[in-house]
């Protein structure tokens, strides 16, 4: 088995494209949204901003915000990313293309639907999974689809030994089919309380360990063989990340409730567990230095690799902090606070939306035979780099900061906005930028030249 | 690379063992044991009954307000469990337990928290203050960065917002959350005791920081100008105190910052600590001034005459001398020990005609305005600086 090639395309490049502008549509209003509640928290004043219009309140836009990010803009991404990689990897093309061009556009009427429940204050208590049961059942229809399409392609290749990005697709699809379905029955409809509590652990923790992390990483796994024009380094350590990830990861999903009522046992358990992640990431992240080793030097010119390498720099930095969050000294203070919602953040936007970023500069390109601006995508670069961790990262880290040590101080509860206010001015200024540069992002996609070969 | 054909990278291996089998793990291990161990071993208190259903199956008031509370994600900003640990217990009160939310599908736990936890609001505040602050988070809470929610009103024939059906089953719910907890929460929140190391010194310093902290604590009930119309003033019954028609010693103030009113919006601030209290109480009391410098004693026969019709028509609530009966502390709110504050006449004229809505204060009928004027200056007379020096 070899790294993936760009031999004559059984692909459908169309189908990519169609999820690809989907999903920075998602993108550009779920950041938008972001921004606005951003603003929102901002002081007594901004509070008022379009406030007592139902459909914009804080509340449902937090929904909102969540729902178009993390299943519009994501999803939406790795769903392009499957259907490009896996005729690739298994040299046919997609089972049932005309069902997958149809199912598109389900996707996109059932992320309308769950939006438009959300807005319009018919949501359900799931957290990241909101929507109520009549948005949820066409969304897990298709999902379904798309898993049976890709990962049916894989199943009935003739291929026997899988290249590591196929092992996490099927991985991701799989594992999240069943979580999406387990947790809008189970947990929104059938479990009351601690134990309900537990299951919603499960669901959230593993939308992001066991939905977003085996794309993001799989995405990681195709590009850097393919720009680097080199295997990946060590197939063992590759394994090794693949199986810790899929075992050892959704079984500290407790640890989103530590110090509940749940079962103490369960907290305690999820402990070390959460702490053997440090394992899980290491070893992928090793691997991906590994093979970058002695060509460090493309970072400069190519805006592909240099998001996908920093968002393996924030990789590091977000599960670094994941296992220290279960300490429970430091649970005690950060738990509940905007350090949370600042390392939520550094994940999804840091790491995993870089990831899709890089993949989009890479195929981009190759779907719509436009050359990238090279000033538009260096723009694009800072702006996010900047103002993400400038602006974002660090100040809302430090609000959260300020947030827990004044609940511990007993102070009045209001004293602690007003110390976390400066941090979320900050924030707010951020998406303005952040979104500023995804707009950037969007036109060099759309207004770069016609061109042979496109030079990122 | 090696292991080309290594079983575990065959598809349907992977399919089967990382994809359907690791997800039945944690099923298991962190969803179906702890679930069973909760359904066994919970110990709820005798006759707990679900809150959200009646016995038609049919949602009570609190069950259509959890929907709301719900539906406007309420739970994204405010978390619904105490901690044993980080000084929860002390600000919220007793440590949540798992009995209490067994009636709750799905659980409204949260993982986050802006504004507080509500899992103790049984017995912290009245409707009124839920509804005021519902329409207008900043009439109670002048920091808050919380979003209003007009929808759950209705319009009143006077053209003002009124709680609707949403509203009313909303602050249900609320009321409903800790109910077990109830007594403990509300001695907590109002503190029958009061803690004091000792008073500062008055000064200008002091006053300026009581001044900031009025404007951002007291201005949205006491309004700006302290006459008791601030935003919130449409919702408050009893309607919140008009500063200006009463002095309140320094250490009075204290204590009903400290305390809280039960029974009324008027929450306790004992969290801010002494020196602020104390920069407040100078701040409030200063306002009474000028009701103070009023005073004068009146003649004797006057205060007789206003006796007698205190012993006839007030004594039984205010007590006797000032000295409020044991029995009608337990009144929401309680009746006012008239030996610790100098209302002004008219106010107090006032309310003997009116009464005070929203209290057992009911409006004193059949008093001649003689008599209204001697009851008043009897209870002026009642008043005692330095009551809390005992």
């Amino acid at each position: 088995m070899t790294a993936p090639t760009s031999a004559s395309p059984p692909e459908d490049l169309g189908l990519v494209r169609f999820h690809l502008v989907a999903a920075l549509v998602w993108m550009l209003v779920g950041m938008t949204a972001g921004t606005f509640l951003g603003y929102r928290l901002t002081g007594p004043e901004s509070a008022e901003l379009g406030a007592g219009i139902e459909w914009l309140t804080y509340g449902r836009m937090r929904m909102f915000h969540t729902h178009a990010v993390i299943f519009g803009w994501l999803s939406n991404g790795f769903f392009a990313f499957a259907y490009y990689a896996v005729p690739k990897l298994t040299g046919r093309s997609l089972l049932w293309r005309p069902l997958a061009a149809v199912n598109g556009w389900l996707v996109q009427i059932a992320l309308l639907l769950g939006a438009f429940a959300l807005v319009s204050g018919q949501a359900e208590k799931v957290e990241y999974a909101e929507a109520p049961w009549w948005a949820d059942v066409l969304f897990a229809l298709t999902f379904v689809i798309a898993l049976v399409i890709s990962v049916g392609t894989i199943i009935t290749s003739s291929v026997k030994s899988m290249y590591v990005s196929l092992w996490y697709i099927i991985l991701g699809f799989i594992f999240t089919a069943l979580n999406f379905v387990m947790a809008n029955t189970l947990v929104a409809h059938v479990v009351p309380g601690a134990a309900g509590a537990a299951l919603e652990g499960l669901w959230i923790h593993n939308a992001v360990g066991l939905w977003v992390t085996p794309m993001g990483v799989a995405i990681v796994y195709y590009l850097l063989p393919v720009i680097l024009k080199k295997p990946i380094a060590s197939h063992k350590l590759s394994l090794l990340g693949f199986w810790t990830l899929a075992v050892i990861y959704p079984l500290g999903g407790s640890h989103h409730f530590f110090f509940s009522p749940m079962p103490w046992w369960l907290q305690v358990v999820a402990m070390p567990l959460t702490a053997a992640l440090i394992f899980v990431v290491y070893s992928v992240v090793y691997n991906f230095f590994a093979t970058m080793k002695g060509q460090w030097r493309e970072l400069a010119p190519n805006i592909s690799l240099r998001f996908l390498t920093f968002g393996i720099f924030n990789y590091i930095v977000t599960c670094t902090q994941g296992p220290f969050h279960s300490l429970l000294s430091v649970q005690k203070v950060v738990h509940f606070t905007d350090w949370i919602v600042a390392h939520a953040h550094l994940a999804l936007f840091g790491v995993f939306s870089w990831w899709l970023y890089a993949f989009i500069y890479w195929i981009w390109p190759r779907i719509s035979g436009r050359q990238f601006s090279r000033a538009l995508s260096e723009w694009h670069f800072w702006l996010t780099f900047i103002s993400f961790w400038i602006l974002y990262y660090i100040p809302d880290t430090v609000a959260g900061l300020m947030q827990g040590f004044f609940w511990l101080s007993g102070a009045p509860l209001v004293d602690s906005l007003d110390a976390a206010q400066p941090f979320w001015v900050s924030r707010a200024v951020s998406g303005v930028l952040l979104v500023a540069a995804a707009v950037i992002f969007v036109i060099n996609m759309a207004r770069g030249q016609k061109g042979a070969t496109a030079h990122v | 690379m090696s292991n080309a054909d290594s079983k575990v990278e065959r598809p349907l291996f992977v399919a089967l063992f990382a994809g359907v089998g690791c997800f039945l793990l944690s099923f298991v291990a962190m969803g179906l044991a702890p679930w069973t161990t909760l359904s066994s071993g919970l110990e709820a208190p005798p006759g707990m009954k679900d809150p959200y259903h009646d016995e038609n199956g049919e949602l009570t008031a609190a069950g259509r307000g959890r929907k709301i509370y719900m539906s406007e994600a309420c739970w994204h900003c405010h978390s619904q469990f105490v901690r044993p640990v980080a000084n929860e217990p002390w600000r919220y009160g007793p440590k949540s337990e798992a009995w209490e939310a067994m009636f709750d599908v799905p659980n409204t736990y949260g993982t986050r928290r802006i504004g507080p936890d509500l899992a103790r609001e049984a017995g912290r505040r009245t409707d009124d203050w839920h509804y005021a602050h519902l329409l207008d988070p900043r009439s109670t809470v002048p920091r808050s960065v919380m979003p209003p929610y007009p929808w759950l009103f209705d319009r009143g024939p006077d053209g003002k917002p009124v709680p609707g059906e949403k509203a009313k089953d909303l602050v249900a719910y609320l009321q409903s959350l800790g109910s077990a907890f109830k007594q403990q929460v509300e001695d907590q929140v109002y503190p029958r005791e009061i803690r004091v190391t000792g008073s500062p010194v008055p000064s200008d310093l002091l006053k300026e920081r009581g001044a900031e902290l009025y404007a951002s604590h007291c201005v949205g009930c006491h309004g700006e100008s302290h006459d008791g119309v601030g935003r919130a003033a449409d919702f408050l019954k009893p309607s919140a105190a008009n500063l200006n028609t009463r002095y309140l010693p320094r250490a009075e103030v204290y204590r009903v910052l400290y305390q809280g009113v039960r029974g009324s919006a008027m929450p306790s601030y004992h969290d801010m600590g002494e020196r602020q209290l104390w920069a407040l109480a100078q701040y409030v009391s200063d306002l009474g001034q000028p009701v103070r410098a009023a005073a004068r004693v009146d003649r004797a026969d006057v205060l007789a005459r206003g006796r007698e019709v205190y012993t006839k028509r007030c004594a039984s609530c205010h007590g006797e001398f000032g000295e409020v009966p044991q029995a009608m502390l337990n009144m929401r709110p309680a009746p006012k020990d008239l030996r610790t504050r100098l209302y002004d006449t008219d106010y107090l004229i006032g309310v003997v005609r009116m009464g005070r809505p929203g209290t057992g204060m009911v409006p004193t009928m059949g008093l001649s305005a003689e008599e209204e004027k001697d009851l008043a200056a009897y209870v002026r007379s009642m008043f005692k600086e330095n009551v809390h020096d005992r």
